[in-house]
């Protein structure tokens, strides 16, 4: 993360770098190159491989930020050769690489490591062959025996495919390295996040396995850290003294589309709230790390997941509420309900909105609140973290009516209109004289589009390339997702019992009216984006 | 080049009022029209080029605030001029900013200087610059830098950019000599340097492949064909030495084309350069090994693409292709204020490629 100093690991691999190529030393924008491996990409043909995985690497071998001999095997069931599978993917980075342009000769020296062997998760004869495929380009393209398995799967095949390659000895060498890469969901609850993560650890040491948020992978997310810890006028104010509560909203303007059949299993709360909200919450709310070692930065984030008060089963109504949208208007569009959607239970009691009540109990935050909620169908996509500070001890002003002095504001925007707000009051001109101090508040802005006018690179991009060089920063870790579930855990039970208080909201509302009662009990209401 | 808004026209003013015209030019266009303008502000850059040169610099300045909104002070140089004084311009450059309505606007600030007011020209330069942002000095000029006008210049940025393709074979070249000894506070960028990443990338990554590292320690010929006018030859060489510890063994001149010796340690590696007729700096780099197993890599150039190559015996195996679209001046120049800090593997490299530079006349070169 640029403006912070390297860590002992990093100031390291510049030496080490140094030493086992002097060459690479210095080159711009590829600081760090990965040694050449194999992606092993199951689900090669699913709509994660082809919209991002695919052109993300494409992309990252565009910028000359992969190795010679780098190598991509496609797994999944669909029938291929190796050559419909190089036409299938250049089709897919063509169609979804947003940014992307496929120069032929480039193309052509990709595609030659790009390999597809069929087969269904559970097939052993298909891992035999892939096996038998991945020693063959060991020997061919030098990958050296360094395998990053990418399960883009569905999380029901993550246990069939852990045990095929166990069985075939794939993850472990006496030569190279071997990592896995999952999606979320990680589990749908605690048991099943800690049986998953069980399964994972009997064959892959924790440093090995790489958990995907791609809220993660965001600039706009990288740089709360850079926004906190490389600027000294922020921490000090960064606490219970001076922050009165925070907000954290992911919204979404669209609806489930077509992904019924995962969302009826899921809902906000798994789908938002358990990965990609508390990684933001963690990220500001964590004391700074010792050093930008993944481990340091990942145990500073646990330790407020463990600083976060418990929810005790019979509090959940209080400080937890749920929705779910109905039919509605989005941008003028009439929209169905959630029950109306396509594959969807007509009594289907999942939630398409969450919002929580958190409270941290430690030295920095006691007394703060911490409001977080996610929602499809809300009016706009949003997703930003507002900080709202404590109001003047003493408020000078506030005896001329035509004052509206308001508490500052901090605003850190992550998508869209990437940014940071930093609201505060300033004094109106006088110009007709005699009319006093009169006090407005006005907006101080950076905007990532003005600043840098640059498409970010896709979250992706980055994320691949990090799981690639072993760095897991970026990537949730066992105890941060545990911790996760264990916190919510009791909203789950409650919420999963007999149909208890369900607040259905109008599609193109900001959710529903036991959302706003929650804050409002507070004394605070909802910041509308 | 786009001057379809108001405030994106020139417009000449007082030389003693310019920064009181600008922000008249914000007020002007805050109160008119529906358009929403963003002043915005990363940096200083400061452009020194010569005068003909208007239109060309002009164009890359605009280009270049779309990804660097900045305050860019645009000196326009006619040393030859018998005439003396300094007109200012100002005006802004705007581009909607991302997926936005909004014009987001750098100011920019065109100084016409002749004759002796030429080298007084960074009094008014160093008026406008906002000293809370980082001051990149561009020397787009074929004049030296060296001299008045450079040195007060410089006093005032943090970075110094130029192109050592305009020096380095002339007796300029003592001019990049004195700049690599005297910077102190600023860091030195080159858009040479700067067009040679994909060279290096591509070279390095040869060698990133494990069981071809070890023939890096024992390179006996390195071979550039290029074309010697420019700089770059003369730089990447400057690179591979200091990468990789080589010394140039001082000795007569014994062949017709350049040929240098270099050592390291007991290791001795030949240098040779070859002449040949390419619209680019650069045609092809030969690393042979010299250890037992004979073993070549090469890179070459292939219609806009960098080509790897492995050969071993008679046989060439393809390693890889990379696309390298030739990069416009903004575009060099975007890289180098993304950066704005000193690059070491340059500072490295430039006095062996200065050396080398400066031994070339004896090979009739």
């Amino acid at each position: 993360m640029k403006g912070l100093r390297p860590s002992r690991r990093e100031m390291m691999m510049d030496r080490t770098e140094v030493t086992s190529n002097p060459l690479r030393y210095g080159v711009r924008d590829v600081q760090r190159m990965p040694e050449p491996c194999t992606v092993v990409l199951f689900g090669a043909s699913g709509d994660l491989a082809k919209r991002k995985l695919v052109p993300a690497l494409y992309a990252l071998w565009g910028r000359q930020l992969l190795p010679q001999g780098f190598s991509v095997v496609g797994f999944s069931r669909s029938a291929m050769s190796d050559d419909e599978y190089r036409a299938a993917m250049r089709r897919a980075v063509e169609e979804f690489g947003e940014t992307i342009e496929v120069h032929e000769a480039e193309w052509e020296s990709f595609a030659k490591g790009l390999f597809y062997n069929p087969g269904a998760a559970g097939d052993s004869a298909a891992f035999e062959k892939l096996t038998h495929l991945l020693e063959k380009l060991d020997a061919e393209r030098g990958t050296g025996g360094n395998r990053l398995y990418y399960l883009s799967t569905p999380p029901s095949l993550y246990e069939p495919i852990l045990d095929q390659i166990s069985r075939f000895g794939l993850h472990t060498s006496e030569k190279g390295w071997r990592r896995v890469v999952l999606e979320k969901p990680f589990g749908r609850d605690l048991a099943s996040a800690r049986a998953l993560n069980a399964k994972l650890a009997l064959n892959f040491d924790e440093d090995r396995i790489f958990r995907v948020d791609h809220f993660l992978g965001k600039e706009t997310v990288q740089n709360i850290m850079v926004f906190r810890f490389a600027n000294g006028i922020f921490e000090p104010v960064w606490n219970h003294r001076y922050i009165d509560h925070i907000q954290i909203t992911a919204a979404e303007s669209a609806g489930i589309g077509t992904r019924a059949g995962y969302y009826e299993e899921a809902g906000a709360l798994r789908d938002m709230i358990q990965n990609h909200v508390l990684q933001v919450m963690a990220l500001v709310a964590m004391d700074p790390p010792v050093s930008l070692e993944s481990d340091d930065v990942r145990d500073e984030k646990v330790r407020v997941m463990r600083a976060i008060r418990p929810i005790a089963h019979q509090e959940v109504n209080e400080v937890a509420v749920r929705g779910q949208y109905g039919p509605g208007f989005i941008g003028g569009r009439e929209v169905p309900g959630y029950r109306q959607e396509s594959g969807v239970n007509p009594e289907s009691a999942v939630e398409t909105y969450a919002a929580i009540r958190l409270v941290v109990d430690n030295w920095r935050w006691a007394g703060v609140n911490f409001y977080l909620r996610s929602g499809k169908r809300l009016p706009k996509r949003v997703a930003e973290v507002a900080i709202q500070f404590k109001r003047v001890p003493h408020l000078l002003f506030g005896s001329l009516a035509a004052n509206r002095i308001e508490p500052n504001q901090l605003i850190l925007r992550i998508q869209p209109d990437e940014g940071i707000t930093l609201r505060f009051g300033a004094k109106m001109p006088d110009v007709k004289g005699g009319s006093g101090t009169r006090i407005r508040q006005v907006n101080m802005d950076f905007q990532y589009g003005a600043a840098f006018s640059v498409q970010s690179p896709e979250a992706y991009e980055r994320l691949l390339h990090d799981a690639m060089l072993g760095d897991s920063t970026l990537f949730a870790r066992r105890d941060m997702v545990e911790n996760a579930w264990e916190l919510l855990q009791p909203i789950l039970d409650i919420w999963a019992g007999d149909r208890p208080d369900f607040h259905s909201y109008e599609s193109g509302s900001w959710g529903p009216e036991a959302a706003d009662h929650l804050i409002e009990r507070d004394g605070y209401r909802w910041r509308r984006p | 080049m786009k001057n379809d808004l108001p405030i994106e026209r020139p417009r000449t003013v007082d030389v003693a009022a310019i920064e009181h015209s600008i922000n008249a030019l914000w007020l002007e266009a805050a109160s008119g029209g529906d358009e929403a303008f963003v002043r915005a502000s990363i940096l200083n850059l400061v452009v020194v080029t010569d005068a003909r040169d208007r239109t060309a610099v002009s164009e890359v300045v605009a280009e270049l605030t779309v990804t660097h909104p900045c305050r860019a002070i645009i000196v326009l140089a006619d040393s030859e001029s018998s005439e003396s004084g300094i007109v200012a311009e100002v005006s802004a450059q705007c581009h909607l900013s991302l997926g936005k309505r909004k014009q987001v606007c750098s100011e920019v600030v065109v100084l016409t200087s002749r004759g002796s007011s030429v080298s007084e020209s960074h009094g008014v330069v160093a008026a406008l610059v906002n000293s809370d942002l980082p001051t990149c000095l561009w020397w787009r000029t074929t004049a030296p830098p060296d001299g008045h006008l450079f040195d007060e210049l410089a006093e005032t940025c943090h970075h110094i950019t130029l192109d050592s393709r305009m020096f380095i074979r002339s007796p300029g070249v003592a001019s990049l000599q004195a700049l690599q000894g005297r910077t102190g506070h600023q860091s030195v960028g080159d858009l040479s340097w700067g067009r040679l990443n994909p060279w290096r990338a591509a070279l390095a990554a040869l060698y990133d492949v494990a069981a071809y590292r070890p023939h890096l320690d024992h390179l006996g010929l390195i071979s550039i064909e290029c074309d010697l006018s420019t700089s770059e030859p003369l730089l990447l060489a400057g690179w591979l030495a200091s990468r990789l510890g080589l010394k140039r063994r001082p000795g007569p001149v014994t062949s017709l084309n350049p040929r240098f010796e270099l050592t390291f340690g007991d290791r001795v590696a030949d240098m040779t350069f070859k002449q040949v007729d390419s619209d680019e700096p650069m045609a092809g780099v030969s690393l042979l090994s010299g250890s037992a197993g004979y073993l070549s890599f090469a890179v070459r150039l292939q219609v806009e693409h960098l080509e790897s190559y492995v050969v071993s015996g008679a046989e060439t195996k393809a390693v890889g292709s990379v696309h390298v679209a030739r990069r416009s001046e903004a575009e060099l120049m975007a890289e180098e204020l993304d950066l704005l800090d000193r690059d070491l593997a340059y500072d490295e490299a430039l006095p062996i490629a200065l050396s080398l530079a400066g031994d070339l006349p004896k090979f009739g070169l």
